[in-house]
């Protein structure tokens, strides 16, 4: 979805969080860890909400994430 | 869905390599309360989330998600300055989009159409900003309880 999204976007895991990187605006923290389909699927959506509204790319990632 | 203004008092020590740094934070962020899931939208300062399926465990993933992001600037930082610096970044890297919203929600408290009983309320016109302050020499007139969270009225 990001390449998508966010074509020049760029990602750094530092200690606690993976930082997402998109043009010269501050990052965006993702918790760390193993992505893709999880149990508690329900909950993690809020992290992925939050970036998708933080980057301003809601049309997009709609064509992408159908759990949107 | 409901969504509720909050504002928070944080109080954190960080260390970094050769410094001790204070950081006093006064911030805002918009809750999202969705078919009984909760998730923390962070405003100022911007750019992470919260998710929990309560109140309390949301709240308290957003302060531990908060100080993570300062260990991290820490980590990254190879001086006081460069420390204080990420943080004022962090702080006002924020969506201006979603500021909006976090007014707009205030108007609803304000009206009443919204409500929060597991919150107390506290001014939304409240002073925000955050400061970095460098520990030279420590001392007890450092220590600053923090004001905790609470609906922006």
């Amino acid at each position: 979805m990001l390449d998508a999204c966010v074509p020049d976007w760029r990602m750094k895991d530092k200690t606690h969080k993976r930082w997402i990187y998109a043009g010269d605006r501050e990052a965006y923290k993702l918790p760390r860890g193993p992505h893709g389909k999880r149990q508690r699927y329900s909950i993690e959506i809020g992290h992925v909400k939050g970036m998708i509204r933080y980057f301003d790319i809601e049309d997009c990632a709609k064509k992408h994430l159908r759990q949107l | 869905m409901k969504n509720y203004p909050i504002i928070f008092g944080f109080r954190d020590l960080v260390q970094g390599e050769g410094y001790l740094a204070g950081v006093a934070v006064e911030g805002r962020a918009l809750v999202h309360e969705e078919e009984g899931s909760y998730w923390i939208e962070a405003v100022h300062p911007g750019g992470f989330s919260a998710v929990g399926n309560s109140p309390a465990a949301v709240l308290e993933d957003f302060r531990r998600s908060y100080r993570e992001i300062l260990f991290d600037i820490a980590t990254e930082a190879s001086s006081f300055a460069e420390f204080e610096q990420g943080v004022e970044r962090f702080y006002y890297g924020a969506s201006e989009r979603v500021f909006s919203e976090w007014q707009a929600a205030v108007e609803d408290v304000r009206a009443g159409r919204t409500d929060a009983d597991w919150l107390g309320k506290r001014s939304a016109d409240s002073p925000s900003g955050i400061r970095v302050q460098r520990i030279q020499e420590p001392s007890t007139s450092n220590n600053e309880v923090e004001e905790g969270t609470a609906v922006a009225a």
